[in-house]
């Protein structure tokens, strides 16, 4: 076996002559002809491959078998990890990592050569984001115009490398005759994974959430609601390691990356510059993978509560990215989502947050599995006409305890006659969500019976100036998980729509009946006390959590045609 | 004998914070000492807020003034103090949060005062009027939307002119104000500033007409011009106005 630099252009024939020179020091020293300048290098009959000898043999068991009849297209993985915790990317260290186990293995039988044939492997496409090892040494790479192999060489049990997402290239594999004739020839795809967002449908494993106790304020009862159904899929972060910094889904998305035999856990890492800022690194390690995108300094723009993905659906077998475009509301170039956009295959579509005081697209939309629906999914849109009805539909005497002590409001009469309140709630409607619920509809199809209208109403808190949050914490934001028996459950921020009081329980409560009634059945809702920690902080259970998924398909089996066209 | 000089100079709700502040450490030492360190959260569009019980119990606002009155905290911190007093609705707020609205040095701090103004219970249209003459924009944007949201329909005189501000976000507050309000006398002047360069402003003017003269408001002839509006908003404003 040699390789062959770039600068030796060179016919193979020739080229079987001329490479001897050119040994990568990594071949079995006894290939004779490798290491000197014969010009034999093809015989091969060295003693050293006895053993491969014997594989060679194995020829006339495997029936039809060729070389390159267990060779087959190759879909990884960036190998962005750090198996031997080095603090390097695996791509970027020197040699493969120690515990490396995110190659893509590929089978050549160069055993299966008779006597003076050669296979003749070249790399073409990315080549600088390629790499084929063997036994651990790199074979092939952007230096090299071809290798060529013989009998003696043996079974090839090779790797493939990629250095990023959705890298493309070609192996060529060449079965030639002694006179350089073509035997057979494949032309194999080397693919890695697009970048891709999950969607909230897909299968959960884990599920974040950073622990707050400062001042009497603490979401310890909300921990302790999710982990009782959780059990050891809920990680709490170490709030007081992170200076309380509860906003997990914002600092980082994580993002499924699959290949064909290897899979890790990826981190996209958001620019934010708050206090889980070092969370990606701490989590950084074998098996996970973290990478940046975008540049210049944190907007809220592109947090990752801004950026979300729909379930799977017609001709977007991943879904679609939607993301919060915030116009000219001080945001920068949408660097983040455009980089997503040369590698994505879920198409993008933009919303318009701009009106929230937040301004993502979570504190308004979210999806959720149900069987039941057309395309096992349903949209769910905040809707301040649902909300105004649940309202409508109560005691105006009704005491809000929680209202009374964070609102302005003590009871329910008192938000209906608020006329400020409800011209916010008519412009909101229709100025931001109907045009925002005719974007899905248009860039889904989705049809009547797939969007669930959500009760929700909206304020000015104060500070935010002009722009808007939640009024009733935003059970919309919502979080889904799986738990170990499979089954599907819903965290929602308790809406506190009763008096609160030792005498009132959510089984009073008007507006989780309301909830409830739209809700899709099978599965389980769970009304989680985000009140202090979260909703005053101007976020909910979604905002404050983030939680790693896996894909139900394989991208190479369900969406490559996608993938090509991405290219 | 300086200090004394200063506490004789404070106004009466800083002398009263003073007062309750010392009275609340005499009588509860560690909390008032966790009170005077206690540090806002980050809310997730950044902000500073104080949260969970203690941010809304009445007990603390003397705390919470004497630190706004000593203005040793940054302003983010003091914006947060203003706003949590608001809900605490403790002793001395009413009088602090008027005095905080068009004194304070400071003027995000100015800005929620003026906002926290629609929850104090007292008479507040004189000094959110008196605001609207602030030197920086986002006190009076602050003092035309809670004009609104207090309802007085005496401040419409008030808030007309401010239709003329230099600042598009203070324009586009009193035209929401004037529609909440939905005094007719707003009319002429709201249908003057449908042709304002700033998108906002024109889509706040028509929802304003639509709520103060709902009748007229339809047959409005900039209508027509409006419905092809670049702004995506003000095209379906326009639009569903003239159905």
């Amino acid at each position: 076996m040699q390789r062959v630099s770039l600068f030796s252009v060179v016919l193979l024939a020739s080229a079987l002559v001329a490479c001897s020179g050119k040994d990568d020091g990594n071949v079995d020293t006894s290939q004779g002809p490798a290491g000197g300048d014969g010009g034999d290098g093809g015989d091969g009959g060295d003693g050293g491959d006895g053993g491969d000898g014997g594989d060679g043999g194995d020829s006339g068991e495997l029936g039809g078998a060729t070389p390159l009849s267990e060779a087959g297209d190759v879909f990884g993985i960036p190998n962005w990890d750090d198996d031997d915790n080095d603090i390097t990317p695996d791509w970027e260290g020197l040699g493969l990592a120690s515990g490396e186990d995110d190659l893509v293995e590929l089978v050549l039988r160069a055993d299966l050569l008779e006597q003076g044939e050669f296979l003749q492997l070249s790399l073409d496409g990315d080549t600088d984001l390629i790499r084929i090892y063997r036994d651990g040494e790199l074979l092939l790479d952007e230096n090299d115009d071809y290798i060529a192999l013989t009998q003696s060489d043996g079974r090839q049990d090779l790797a493939v490398e990629f250095g990023d997402f959705l890298v493309h290239g070609t192996l060529t594999a060449r079965h030639l005759a002694s006179n350089g004739d073509t035997i057979e020839e494949q032309v194999l795809t080397l693919l890695s994974t697009p970048f891709m967002l999950n969607s909230h449908t897909q299968p959960t494993s884990e599920v974040m959430v950073v622990s707050y106790s400062y001042f009497g304020a603490s979401n310890a009862d909300m921990i302790a609601d999710m982990e009782a159904v959780l059990g050891n899929r809920l990680t709490t972060v170490n709030g007081s390691s992170y200076g309380y910094d509860v906003w997990i889904q914002d600092e980082f998305e994580w993002v499924p990356v699959a290949g064909e035999g290897v899979e890790m856990e990826f981190i996209m890492d958001l620019i934010r510059n708050r206090g889980l800022d070092r969370y990606a690194e701490a989590r950084y390690g074998a098996g996970v993978g973290v990478g940046v995108w975008g540049s210049g300094g944190a907007t809220s723009q592109d947090y990752g509560g801004n950026m979300e993905a729909t379930p799977p659906f017609d001709d977007y077998p991943f879904g679609r990215i939607y993301y919060g475009d915030g116009g000219d509301r001080g945001s920068r170039p949408d660097d983040v989502v455009m980089d997503l956009y040369a590698r994505q295959i879920q198409e993008p579509f933009t919303l318009d947050p701009s009106w929230l005081c937040v301004g993502h697209v979570d504190e308004y939309t979210s999806f959720l599995p149900d069987a039941d629906a057309p395309r096992g999914f349903r949209l769910l849109m905040a809707d301040t006409n649902a909300a105004r009805e649940v309202l409508e539909g109560m005691d105006p005497t009704q005491q809000l305890r929680r209202y009374q002590q964070d609102k302005d409001y003590s009871t329910v009469g008192e938000i209906l006659n608020d006329a400020s309140f409800w011209d916010l709630q008519e412009d909101v409607q229709r100025d931001h969500l109907d045009p925002d619920l005719a974007t899905f509809v248009a860039e889904m199809g989705l049809s009547q019976e797939e969007i669930i209208y959500f009760p929700t109403l909206f304020e000015h808190p104060r500070g935010c100036g002009s722009w808007a949050a939640a009024f009733i914490p935003g059970a919309i934001n919502l979080q889904i998980a799986d738990d170990d028996a499979g089954n599907t459950h819903v965290f929602l921020a308790d809406p506190f729509f009763r008096n609160s009081d030792s005498t009132s329980t959510q089984a009073d409560d008007a507006m989780i009946d309301a909830y409830l009634a739209v809700l899709p059945e099978g599965l389980e809702y769970h009304f989680v006390d985000d009140w202090d920690v979260y909703h005053m902080g101007l976020g909910e259970v979604h905002c404050g959590t983030n939680a790693v998924r896996s894909q139900d398909d394989d991208w190479w089996e369900t969406a490559l045609t996608a993938v090509e066209e991405a290219l | 004998m300086l200090s004394i000089l200063c506490s004789l100079a404070m106004a009466g709700w800083q002398h009263d914070a003073a007062t309750g502040a010392a009275a609340m450490a005499a009588a509860s030492p560690d909390l008032a000492g966790e009170v005077a360190a206690w540090e806002p959260s980050t809310t997730r569009s950044g902000h500073k807020r104080f949260v969970g019980p203690y941010s809304h119990d009445p007990r603390l606002t003397p705390l919470f003034l004497h630190r706004l009155a000593e203005g040793q905290d940054s302003e983010a911190v003091r914006t947060a103090l203003v706003e949590a007093v608001s809900r605490q609705k403790g002793e001395g707020y009413s009088e602090a949060l008027p005095d905080l609205a068009l004194h304070d040095a400071q003027a995000t701090v100015r800005a929620v005062a003026v906002e926290s103004l629609r929850g104090v219970d007292r008479d507040v249209s004189g000094t959110l009027t008196e605001a609207l003459a602030d030197p920086v924009s986002g006190v009076r944007e602050a003092a035309a939307r809670t004009l609104g949201r207090v309802g007085d329909a005496s401040a419409v005189p008030a808030l007309i002119p401010i239709l003329a501000d230099s600042s598009p976000e203070v324009r586009a507050a009193a035209a929401r104000s004037l529609g909440t309000l939905r005094d007719p006398q707003a009319f002429e002047a709201l249908v003057g500033l449908l042709d304002d360069e700033h998108a906002d402003v024109r889509l706040e003017t028509l929802h304003a007409l639509e709520r103060v003269a709902p009748a007229d408001a339809p047959y409005l002839s900039q209508l027509d011009e409006l419905s092809v509006d670049d702004d995506a908003r003000v095209a379906r404003a326009a639009t569903a106005l003239m159905r």
